[in-house]
């Protein structure tokens, strides 16, 4: 496996060390890397992601570049094996995830969506949606403060437009 | 300044929103404005998504629904099963489905109330005939259909039999209001026959077309 370390600096000036594998995991590094825009010596700035969120994405890019490596060592394991260690990576994820504040979860994904890491943007907006889910509207409201502007008549009469179903 | 979901550009809220199962886009549609106009595009999202060059299907099997992707075209037409429709939450046996406009009717085996469901929003609405007759000897036609009202639809449920089972002529024609919650007698008077009330018919645009032949006295 590759040892290369790269350097991150987030916007307010925080350092990190990263595996060149796992900085990977974001396209837009990965890009740099290939144009040879990235100098061994300095770290690449990232003007949109705080150290706090920075710190997130690479636990995250850390902990799957690991499980990516264990899929190209166990190519024969079997299908319980798969499962076990699928299993394994989504507690993972739930709990990573369930650590995190709603507008860390926002943050996250922008800084996901700025580094291009599709899998993390999933993760995120996947496990937001389950904050919606089973939700009534005032409930959905309160959690992502949320003004509601309808007008009383308004809401209304989208709750006519499948009238029968409310019932 | 606090990050929240207003701050997210509007194809990564799509994205958030296009997780939600639809069956609980009616409490996010509630919520505000704008979430209004993007669930609405949601739905129509997941309904045109396959558009291009490949269709849905839904298919009764097995007493069941499924949703069935066909593909035609000259080299290698072809059909998959998607799975099984469930939003029905009760163990129900399908003997035969309607369809009006996103709505699904289910005729029900060992059951004598129908369902009509909407399988987009996961919504169900559950119908007890009047009265009841041995599916056996007597079959009844039955279609959806709406009537476009000021500010929404006004679904209604048809029920007939015109039939001829042991040489007696039985006909009723009745319709259900799903705003009223009402059954109601149709007065009307035939010029028509539609023997096997239960045979194939064709919904467009809230009215259903059957196959018909002029009246013979007897």
């Amino acid at each position: 496996m590759s040892s290369n370390m790269i350097m991150l600096k987030s916007s307010d000036g925080a350092s990190f060390e990263i595996e060149e594998a796992a900085a990977r995991k974001s396209k837009i590094i990965a890009n740099m890397i290939e144009v040879e825009c990235v100098d061994e010596d300095k770290a690449i700035p990232l003007q949109n992601v705080t150290g706090n969120i920075l710190a997130l994405v690479i636990e995250y890019c850390n902990k799957h570049i690991v499980d990516d490596d264990d899929d190209v060592a166990t190519e024969e394991a079997s299908e319980e094996e798969e499962e076990a260690k699928k299993k394994k990576v989504d507690d993972w994820e739930a709990e990573f995830m369930n650590s995190m504040s709603l507008e860390t979860m926002f943050e996250l994904l922008l800084a996901a969506n700025y580094l291009n890491i599709k899998s993390l943007i999933d993760l995120v907006c996947q496990t937001i949606a389950n904050n919606i889910k089973d939700k009534t509207p005032e409930e959905v409201r309160k959690i992502f403060s949320i003004e509601n502007d309808f007008t009383p008549e308004e809401e209304e009469e989208i709750r006519k437009e499948n009238a029968w179903a409310f019932g | 300044m606090r990050t929240t979901i207003s701050n997210l550009p509007r194809y990564l809220i799509e994205e958030i929103f296009s997780r939600v199962p639809l069956k609980f886009m009616k409490a996010m549609r509630l919520t505000c404005k704008s979430w209004y106009s993007f669930t609405k595009m949601h739905i129509g999202k997941a309904a045109t998504a396959t558009k291009e060059g490949k269709s849905m299907m839904i298919t009764l099997m097995n007493n069941n629904l499924y949703l069935t992707s066909v593909v035609v075209d000259d080299v290698d037409p072809y059909i998959e099963h998607k799975g099984k429709l469930s939003c029905l939450k009760e163990q129900v046996k399908i003997s035969q489905v309607f369809y009006c406009e996103g709505l699904l009717l289910c005729i029900l085996i060992n059951d004598t109330r129908v369902v009509i469901w909407n399988p987009y929003l996961g919504q169900t609405r559950w119908i007890k005939p009047r009265y009841y007759l041995h599916p056996h000897r007597y079959r009844f036609g039955k279609a959806l259909g709406y009537e476009n009202k000021e500010s929404c639809r006004n679904i209604k449920l048809l029920r007939f039999i015109d039939d001829l089972p042991h040489r007696k002529r039985i006909f009723c024609y009745e319709i259900y209001n799903f705003d009223s919650s009402l059954w109601t007698t149709l007065d009307v008077t035939r010029h028509w026959c539609i023997w096997y009330s239960s045979s194939i018919c064709l919904s467009l645009k809230g009215n259903t077309y059957w196959c018909a032949r002029k009246k013979i006295r007897i």
